[in-house]
């Protein structure tokens, strides 16, 4: 009896919790597609994310005088981490700013909150009167305006990208890839080949003889010096953005990058859209170099490592094979014996044996996270008349990396900007160019498009080295081109869908990815038990639909 | 015959000594190389080339800890939450322990029930936030005490304490004597209380010492206390690396100094815990078990 009692009380009270949990939700609505025409309001009120370097937004003379010429004054409520605690905190006590910057909400978050009437919808404001620049380039890119357009037709925020792509170094600004297209660059160690008579692998089968005679070898001890027993023939990390093992899996005709759509996506030259990690290349793929695994090629604590342990075992020179976004930076005083070791051709005998399917990856998306402004605001039209001017290349450059006359020092005879030297800025500032520049970026709506780079401003010098590797040696290797778009826009339903099932399907193939890796391929009754997982408890069929529906609305849109 | 126990008493004592040795190692070693590493280069402690003594010594870690202009008030700042805190939390616990703890209070098992419920379920973390704003104790230390100011587990501790290792008999016995409640509390609880106080002060006091996520969600930047500056020092230097990425020189390079600071940090934060610790050792280990057993 007593337990009754005390077990309907519990109930009771979690109840209570349930109901004051959702109360609260009744938010005036301001979108209804009229222009809130009052100009009275000149004192706003932002928060949201800087950069934990920044030296503040009160300080920061390009901001200042954005907000003089707009004749408004900014008071900022910043901070560097637990942006996310802190913004929800406010969001559902009520207590909303004027506007969030630098918050990066997701098109979840922002089909939501435009929904209930929290974000105020843009769409009635984009006009030439009050935002001539955002819409000279909305006129010039209609792709960006797709991108940030909701499923429902509002616009809940102003757009921000950056756009590095290889137009920056001269391709054709249509045939251009963004810098992010192959982020792994694969390596080996061209001293310890040279030392062993040995050519730079082409096809898988041949590295793996080169990583058995680093490792029968032990290169680390023999050329090095390095203690025995030290050598790792390849050491890579699990699934990791830049320094991960997807670059290897080209010899089975697909390279499955982390990216920001969904992991393991592929897009098909038809149109069609597939999970690579539910394909038998990908099973033959796991049972293949499992073998290097077991052999003792792989590092086994690929794994576990973080890139800081990459690193550490890198700039030691314990390394034959690795991945990284560039060779120096990994390899460290050793970077000289290294050259890039290209995407390789499946195993002889097998159907890949002339395979080498290196698939791009998404670029960075369009967000409209970055700047938005809630129903408290009262004469929105002041603030966006401010945010408007972020919209001209030479102040967005600014807002990057530092004013005119700080970090950009003249410009050169085609009018472009140019900035500090090393030199130049320990000198006058006693700070590298990079800190200059951290003191002074600002998180926020900056829209950094493509061709800036050729017209205002040059892109930094590592970026440009970076770039020119892609264009000229990583992309030959690429056949198909076509890759699922990062600006897909998807509706209410397909959003919940994805967020329902997307963490639990990454996660899900990550682990028994590395599980096979580890103790062996998939069995005819494992692999079918394991697509019927993922169909069944992580909604796999359906993400398949969801993105397949959403693409092709997105081309039937082109 | 009594030889032979005698040797035998010996060989235990060394089997003994030489186990108590490797538990020593066991648990020491870990702590000493953590010292280690702050001072060496952190690739060098990730290649596993530490073992005894520093590989490519370096106090950059230090340098980088102690050059912070917030240090010296975030260290002041913990040690003000930590002393006002402790006081707090035991007095709470004291005043709260002490009557669950008499079989004649009225509503015992309810209060009981009360107590405990709060050990099960919380309001989370908005909701939590809302009360302290409403409050409007956000900004003020005393976010820092009142939302956990009873900590619940070791209310039960100290209530068991006093139902099971306080006789009663001593209890009535003062009051026989002409002690009044109060006078009894203080005279004659509280001293025959003194390990268990002893273990809850300094359970409070490592808690307040270590507690950042509360400064940082009700306190809103102003007076953080040590762990919180200590998180900045690191946060901005992993983001100087990870911003170095696409600029200037190399994330590589950058990033040794945020893994060093990892060490370095973690050293000076826990450094005040360990000089106090050995001061209250002798009466944590009377303490520790005791109350532990319900009656």
């Amino acid at each position: 009896m007593k337990q009754k009692i005390f077990s309907a009380a519990l109930a009771a009270a979690m109840l209570a919790g349930i109901l004051s949990g959702c109360s609260g939700g009744l938010v005036n609505n301001v979108n209804d597609g009229t222009v809130n025409d009052n100009l009275d309001q000149t004192e706003f009120n932002i928060m949201g994310g800087i950069s934990a370097l920044s030296s503040g937004y009160d300080n920061n003379e390009v901001i200042a005088a954005l907000q003089e010429s707009a004749g408004i004054h900014i008071t900022w409520e910043t901070m560097s981490d637990s942006l996310a605690e802190q913004v929800n905190i406010r969001i559902t006590g009520g207590q909303l700013p004027d506007a969030f910057m630098g918050v990066g909400f997701s098109n979840y978050d922002l089909a939501r909150y435009g929904d209930d009437g929290t974000f105020l919808d843009l769409v009635p404001y984009l006009t030439p009167d009050i935002m001539p620049n955002l819409c000279a380039i909305l006129e010039d890119h209609p792709e960006i305006r797709a991108a940030i357009t909701m499923e429902d037709g509002g616009i809940y925020g102003l757009p921000s990208g950056e756009q590095m792509t290889t137009a920056g170094i001269g391709a054709p600004m249509d045939e251009a890839f963004s810098i992010f297209s192959v982020p792994q660059y694969s390596m080996i160690n061209k001293a310890w080949l040279d030392d062993l008579g040995l050519e730079v692998p082409t096809s898988l089968d041949e590295l793996h003889d080169v990583l058995k005679a680093f490792k029968d070898n032990d290169m680390s001890a023999k050329y090095y010096g390095n203690a025995p027993g030290s050598t790792l023939p390849m050491t890579t990390g699990f699934d990791e953005w830049c320094w991960g093992q997807n670059i290897f899996y080209a010899g089975f005709g697909f390279t499955n990058w982390p990216n920001d759509v969904i992991n393991d996506i592929h897009l098909k030259s038809d149109g069609t859209v597939e999970f690579v990690c539910a394909s038998d290349a990908y099973r033959d793929c796991l049972t293949y170099f499992h073998d290097w695994y077991a052999e003792g090629l792989m590092d086994v604590e690929m794994f576990s490592q973080s890139d800081s342990q990459l690193i550490a075992k890198c700039q030691q020179g314990y390394v034959g094979v690795s991945t990284w976004w560039y060779i120096e930076e990994l390899m460290g005083e050793y970077a000289e014996d290294y050259v890039f070791l290209p995407p390789l051709t499946g195993p002889k005998g097998t159907p890949y044996e002339d395979t080498c399917g290196v698939t791009i990856r998404p670029g960075s998306p369009i967000s409209s996270g970055q700047l938005n402004i809630t129903n408290k605001c009262q004469s929105p039209i002041n603030l966006l008349k401010f945010f408007d001017q972020w919209y001209s290349g030479e102040t967005v450059m600014q807002l990057q990396y530092g004013p005119i006359g700080v970090f950009f020092t003249g410009q050169d005879d085609k009018g472009m900007w140019l900035s500090i030297t090393e030199e130049e800025a320990q000198a006058k500032y006693g700070k590298s160019a990079g800190e200059v520049r951290n003191t002074y970026e600002t998180m926020g709506p900056k829209l950094i498009l493509a061709e800036y780079y050729n017209e205002i401003f040059y892109m930094e010098d590592r970026a440009i080295e970076r770039l020119t590797d892609l264009d000229q040696f990583w992309m030959p290797y690429v056949e198909d081109t076509t890759f699922y778009p990062v600006d897909c826009v998807f509706t209410g339903m397909e959003m919940e869908t994805i967020d329902w099932h997307k963490a639990d399907f990454e996660s899900a193939v990550k682990e028994q990815e590395g599980l096979w890796l580890r103790d062996g391929g998939p069995t005819d009754a494992e692999w079918e038990k394991y697509k019927e997982y993922l169909s069944t408890k992580c909604g796999m069929d359906d993400l398949l639909q969801v993105y397949q529906d959403a693409y092709d609305r997105y081309s039937a849109a082109e | 015959m009594r030889k032979a126990s005698g040797m035998s008493d010996r060989t235990s004592q060394i089997i003994l000594t030489v186990i108590c040795a490797i538990v020593l190692l066991i648990v020491a070693y870990p702590l000493y190389y953590v010292v280690v590493a702050s001072f060496s280069d952190p690739y060098e402690v990730y290649a596993g080339k530490t073992f005894l003594l520093p590989s490519g010594f370096t106090l950059d870690g230090y340098k980088g800890v102690f050059l912070n202009d917030g240090i010296v008030s975030g260290f002041l700042n913990s040690v003000k939450y930590t002393i006002v805190g402790t006081i707090f939390s035991v007095v709470m616990l004291y005043i709260t322990a002490y009557p669950l703890a008499q079989k004649d209070l009225p509503g015992r098992k309810a209060l009981s029930v009360f107590f405990l419920f709060t050990m099960y379920f919380a309001g989370g973390l908005v909701p939590t936030y809302l009360v302290v704003k409403q409050t409007g104790l956000v900004g003020s230390m005393w976010s820092l005490f009142l939302p956990g100011g009873v900590g619940v587990g070791n209310m039960i501790i100290v209530r068991n304490y006093f139902q099971n290792s306080i006789p009663h008999d001593l209890v009535e016995a003062s009051e026989i004597d002409g002690c009044s409640k109060l006078r009894t509390f203080f005279s004659v609880v509280i001293p025959l209380s003194m390990p268990i106080l002893a273990v809850m002060v300094v359970f409070s006091m490592v808690a307040y010492w270590n507690d950042w996520f509360t400064a940082l969600i009700y306190l809103g930047g102003k007076g953080p206390p040590l762990p919180l500056v200590m998180r900045n020092i690191l946060i901005k230097s992993s983001a100087t690396a990870s911003q170095a990425a696409t600029i200037s020189g190399g994330y590589a390079e950058l990033n040794k100094l945020t893994e060093l600071l990892k060490f370095c940090s973690m050293i000076v934060a826990a450094l005040p815990m360990l000089v106090i610790y050995p001061f209250v050792q002798k009466y944590f280990e009377k303490g520790f078990m005791a109350g532990a057993v319900k009656g």
